[in-house]
């Protein structure tokens, strides 16, 4: 069944009742495929910062150490 | 036994389950909401305290039963985990299910007015003619991201076990947890299986491991949310480019029943709050600190300040926060999120470097555009024309140049003014490379020439960081290619008879790149370069200035000398040293044999073993010949080859040969060797060793009659081969691991995938001079399961697994580098051995209709019924004459055959189908592996009731599509379903009731059949394995016909074999000559014999 679909249209195409209960398609094909390794800041550095500061401080200026500490294998 | 469910609501995970004992049909009947009314009580819905107690958190304090209403009812705080279970899975779970709230929802499920289906996972039956779907009352547990977080990822993988530790269904029935505790007189370790992950709860752990991807990458912002009439600091995800698509992937694939609580919602909604919760929890975890350091924000502190904290403080929340302040800090956070959507346009910029044409020529980078849909990846420069399909039509362009723009060239995704677009693209790609900015002076921008080294550094800094940002790059396709590494010749130094690990052998070390060695001059030369991007051997290599003073080092200290064998495979096998990888090996000798890649080939062929009954074919003479081979040496191996071609035949060879080698020398015959493998096999290997090798002195150490303490050396004393499971290994490790054991042999080796599972560590802790590991897929999922295997087979050889993984596993799992992938095959090919049934030679070896006998054995529970029906059965019998007893007797085979598949086969209770059958567990395991190999089988039952409950059943384990074909479809659907598996779009498991689908259908695409029960008539099963096997064939087919040892099953077998032509002719009309035999002959047909319990 399609995950658009009504369920009031559920069993009007005869399916089993397993497909309520399934995924549409084997779960290994949803799986993350591993990214190609990139910075884990680059969407800091990719956009204009945001007019925010916190005690003076530009938000992003704050931020971007613990983004580039995100991919790192210890977290 | 619970099936446990997984949805999202109000911001958590909310579980449910069935709880497969209280379903009795028709007994556990409710009544679902009718229009208006209060919805009824879910018939075989656990119980909130239930669901917690299975789950280990105690239940004590759960308020359970609360009523219902719309939505989410009462809740109430769940007890202290249950003190049951420790470590793993257990722990993580009960301590997660200790922070959960007990609460009761509404849920639309399909059903009749009386009771819902069933899910496929609970193994129940129920069918309804028009299901509808109607609104039931359940309770549920109740769990907040960072908790749901922890139960998702604990959750095991299908077909992963963590013995002792992992729900039940996992293991192999009776196996290690003990599930049909087929054990009665083990020690008390084994665990009770109290719940299994539904598919939904499965499919929720997928969006987690996206949820978690999406943190590490930071592809997340904070923002500020409302929530509950507050403000709130929150983490949301950025979902542009390909995880925008697997998003939309995710939503399209959810199962209906995840949005089916608290009533019908669309699949988009429940995923984005499911994934902003997960996402907001692993950013937490994965940010424990506080931001900024200095004082705690009081709450007349600047609304920012307060928001930075509640970033990572446990209480996200922000009471009190002055509006204006608010609608400024919210309006510049949501600018920022809308910002970086807007990064995911429909058309990108398209980078490509181009290498210099002449020696003093410039590095160019050339611009251009391209559809998003192939965005987001570096590539080679391959053609660099038209080509590709980004828009789907064939004879579209996949990029355009910005050349190819001026020059009017278009296509249907190019945007109406495209220099403005590719500017735009370019003033954005400037904040990731810098260097791009020169370009943008150019109303028009093509082409930036640069010196070579922006070219080195658009090649290391920016191509990686724009193509991460969704650009599309093209790279020369030496780039990101390994570079400097080391050469290691070997050369044997004396001829010998046979080899050993302490021969000396002479060797030489040298810097290379590729095939190209490096003397230490040029490495002083390239040391000294300004730039290290370098011409070397007529190709451009990046240099890294590490590698180039590691390589001085190495070559220095240790250019070449003498050393022994062992030494030399521990080099390759640890792929290099240090920064360097070992990137070519020369070597001649026995180790040049086994680095060949055709070692069974070049390897002093060993005879065939005299005591072998059984004829072994070409490529199985040549698979001993590299079993002894290594281990002569002491060393361990991987026997990878595909299913059905000869694994077992092979390892019993091996036991065989070294035992007539040593020949009456008591000083060289071996010990015995002990044999692991998954409880459904024992029957098999019991079987297959009397057969091919009755020589053989077999002991099974399983089962509550298994030898223990004084007992238990002597037995192993007396025996070649001690065949043992997983779960007994685990429980007896003390025992086992105190003898001394030629060789251990893990069987089904993928059971030891997961290096930090204790079954794993268990095999690994039993000495033994050599390890062997048998398995049709080393590699299913990830790499690591190599390492873990190979860790088994020769301890220590791959290095440590942190190792392994960074000069392996990620350049081949993230960048399918392959280079890595040569690597990896140089240091574990001399221990791999990997046939296919697709290999040439191995074609011609093979008849084209493989017919093997696959043995099973009874779980305790199938056992006690098949002798009570015995019992029962023969009363009747022999009380009864003519037309009666004819009809007891075969009342009596239909009764037992039944048994033999299933109890719930017999019984026809709608109980639950895991762990209860040895036939069900092996049909398990063998459609695993063929479907795993990309193959499809059809499995021929001759009950269409059984095939019923195998469909759902299969379906739901399997996690692929299984059709069921029964007499009582229509000729169309018959049609579509033969269509649909013909068409071979994905490999597929077809069940076939033998009476419906035995003759006339062509079914060619599939590769493998299996009589899961027999007719006992060859002819029968012959026409219906000829669906397979026919015309439009173009591949082996593999035979498989399942038999329960020492039961009526095996008995008629060997009947049959015996007198094959008289049967032929008798048994021709069925299994009608079986009710002419006497009550005698009867009572020693149905008897149940001492080996058909493991």
């Amino acid at each position: 069944m399609a995950s658009a679909e009504p369920f009031s249209e559920f069993g009007e195409s005869g399916e089993p009742a397993s497909a309520f209960y399934s995924p549409g398609v084997p779960l290994d094909r949803l799986r993350p495929q591993p990214a190609a390794a990139a910075p884990s800041d680059l969407l800091l550095r990719m956009l204009e910062p945001p007019a925010v500061r916190v005690r003076h401080i530009p938000l992003v200026d704050l931020l971007r150490k613990p983004y580039r500490e995100l991919g790192s294998p210890d977290r | 036994m619970l099936v446990v469910h997984g949805g999202w609501y109000g911001g958590r995970l909310a579980l449910w389950g069935e709880d497969v004992s209280q379903d009795r049909s028709p007994a556990s009947r409710g009544r679902a909401a009718s229009s208006g009314a209060a919805p009824g009580r879910h018939p075989f819905a656990a119980s909130a305290a239930a669901l917690a107690a299975a789950l280990g958190a105690g239940g004590s304090g759960a308020t359970g039963e609360v009523p219902g209403g719309e939505g989410i009812g009462g809740r109430g705080v769940l007890g202290e985990p249950g003190t049951e279970g420790s470590g793993g899975l257990v722990a993580t779970v009960a301590a997660v299910a200790a922070r959960a709230e007990a609460a009761e929802a509404t849920i639309r499920l399909p059903g009749s007015a009386s009771r819902p289906l069933p899910s496929p996972e609970s193994g129940l039956t129920g069918s309804v003619r028009g299901p509808r779907i109607s609104t039931w009352a359940v309770p549920v547990l109740l769990l907040r991201p960072d908790a749901a977080l922890a139960l998702l990822e604990a959750l095991p993988q299908p077909g992963e076990e963590d013995s002792g530790t992992a729900p039940g269904p996992q293991e192999a029935p009776g196996d290690g947890g003990g599930t049909s505790g087929d054990e009665p007189g083990a020690s008390g370790d084994a665990e009770e299986a109290s719940w299994e992950p539904g598919l939904s709860l499965r499919y929720l752990a997928v969006v987690a491991e996206h949820a978690r991807s999406l943190a590490r990458r930071g592809r997340i912002l904070p923002q500020l949310v409302e929530e509950d009439g507050d403000h709130a600091a929150r983490w949301r995800p950025v979902l542009i480019g390909a995880d925008a698509v697997a998003f939309r992937d995710l939503a399209a694939a959810m199962p209906p029943v995840c949005r089916a609580l608290p009533g019908e919602r669309p699949a988009a909604e429940v995923l984005e709050e499911a994934m902003e919760g997960l996402v907001d929890g692993a950013a937490r975890e994965a940010l424990p600190e506080r931001l900024i350091v200095g004082n705690r924000p009081g709450r007349k502190t600047a609304l920012a300040d307060r928001w930075l904290h509640a970033l990572t403080a446990p209480d996200a929340s922000l009471p009190g926060a002055r509006p204006a302040e608010a609608a400024a800090l919210g309006d510049a956070l949501r600018g920022w999120s809308a910002a970086a959507h807007e990064l995911d346009g429909p058309v990108r910029a398209w980078f490509r470097l181009v290498e210099p044409a002449g020696e003093d020529d410039p590095w160019k980078v050339e611009f251009g555009l391209a559809p998003a849909v192939t965005a987001g990846r570096t590539d080679d420069a391959g053609g660099g024309g038209a080509g590709g399909s980004g828009s789907g039509d064939a004879d579209e362009p996949d990029h355009l140049t910005a050349a190819r723009i001026r020059a009017g060239e278009r296509a249907s995704w190019l945007p109406e003014r495209p220099w403005e677009v590719l500017r735009a693209e370019l003033a954005r790609a400037v904040r990731l490379h810098p260097d791009l900015h020169g370009a943008l002076r150019d109303p028009e921008p093509a082409v930036m020439e640069v010196d070579t080294a922006r070219a080195f550094s658009f090649l290391r800094g920016g191509a990686p960081a724009l193509a991460a940002a969704g650009y599309v790059v093209r790279l020369p396709e030496w780039a990101g290619r390994q570079g400097l590494g080391l050469k290691l010749t070997v050369r044997a130094t004396e001829g010998r008879e046979r080899a050993g690990l302490s021969d000396r052998v002479d060797f030489r070390l040298e810097a290379a790149v590729g095939g190209h060695t490096i003397g230490e001059e040029e490495l002083s030369r390239l040391a000294g370069l300004r730039v290290p991007l370098a011409r070397v051997g007529g190709r451009w290599v990046e240099l890294d200035d590490r590698q180039l003073k590691a390589a001085l080092e190495v070559v220095g200290r240790r250019g070449g000398g003498e050393t022994t064998l062992g030494e030399m495979i521990r080099e390759i096998a640890a792929g290099g040293e240090g920064e360097l990888p070992l990137v070519a090996v020369d070597a001649d000798g026995p180790l040049g044999d086994l680095l060949s890649g055709e070692a069974d080939r070049r390897l002093t062929p060993v005879p065939t073993p005299r005591a072998l009954r059984g004829t072994l074919r070409p490529y199985q003479g040549r698979g001993l010949s590299w079993l002894s081979f290594l281990s002569g040496l002491g060393l361990g191996g991987v026997l990878a080859d595909d299913m059905g071609l000869g694994k077992t035949v092979s390892a019993l060879s091996l036991l065989l040969s070294e035992r007539e080698r040593a020949a009456g020398d008591a000083e060289e015959a071996p010990g015995p060797t002990l044999l692991v493998c998954p409880m459904s096999l024992i029957g098999n290997w019991r079987k297959e060793a009397a057969r091919f090798a009755p020589s053989l002195r077999v002991y099974v150490h399983h089962g509550g009659s298994r030898r223990r303490d004084d007992e238990l050396p002597a037995a192993v004393r007396d025996a070649d081969l001690v065949i043992t499971t997983y779960g007994t290994a685990l429980r007896d490790l003390g025992a086992l691991a105190a003898l001394r054991w030629e060789r251990v042999i893990c069987d089904e080796a993928q059971a030891i995938k997961n290096s930090a599972a204790r079954q794993s560590r268990a095999v690994r802790a039993i000495p033994a001079r050599t390890r062997l590991a048998l398995t049709g897929t080393p590699v299913e999922n990830r790499l690591s399961e190599l390492w873990s295997i190979m860790e088994f087979c020769n301890p220590g050889l791959l290095g440590p697994a942190r190792r392994f993984r960074e000069r392996y596993q990620e350049p081949i799992e993230t960048r399918r580098d392959e280079d890595a992938v040569a690597a990896l095959r140089r240091a574990t090919g001399p221990f791999v051995l990997r046939r296919l049934k697709t290999d040439r030679s191995i074609i011609t070896d093979l008849p084209e209709k493989q017919e093997m006998k696959v043995w099973c054995t009874l779980t305790p529970e199938q056992a006690e019924l098949y002798t009570a029906v015995v019992n029962d059965m023969m009363g009747r019998i022999g009380g009864s004459a003519g037309i009666e007893r004819r009809g007891n007797v075969l009342a009596a085979m239909t009764k037992l055959k039944q048994i033999c598949n299933h109890p719930a086969h017999l019984l026809r209770d709608g109980s639950r189908l895991a762990g209860r059958s040895g036939k069900l567990a092996r049909l398990e395991e063998l459609a695993g592996e063929i479907l795993a190999e990309g193959d499809s089988a059809l499995v021929f039952t001759q009950y269409a009731e059984f095939g019923a409950l195998l469909r759902p059943y299969l379906a739901a384990r399997l996690d692929r599509p299984v059709l069921w074909l029964h007499g009582g479809l229509s000729r169309s659907r018959r049609e579509e379903l033969v269509e649909r598996f013909q068409r071979g779009d994905e490999p597929t498991l077809f069940l076939l009731s033998l009476k419906a689908a035995g003759t006339g259908l062509n079914l060619t695409a599939a590769s493998h059949v299996i009589h899961v029960d027999r007719w006992w008539n060859p002819a029968v099963e012959d026409q219906a394995t000829d669906r397979a096997f026919r015309i439009g064939q173009t591949r082996n087919v593999q035979v498989r016909k399942f038999i329960c040892v020492d039961t009526l099953e095996e008995r008629i077998d060997e009947m049959i074999e015996r007198k094959r032509s008289l049967a032929e002719s008798v048994v021709g009309t069925g299994e009608d000559w079986i009710s002419e035999l006497s009550t005698d002959q009867l009572r020693e047909l149905f008897r149940l014999g001492p080996g058909a319990v493991s």
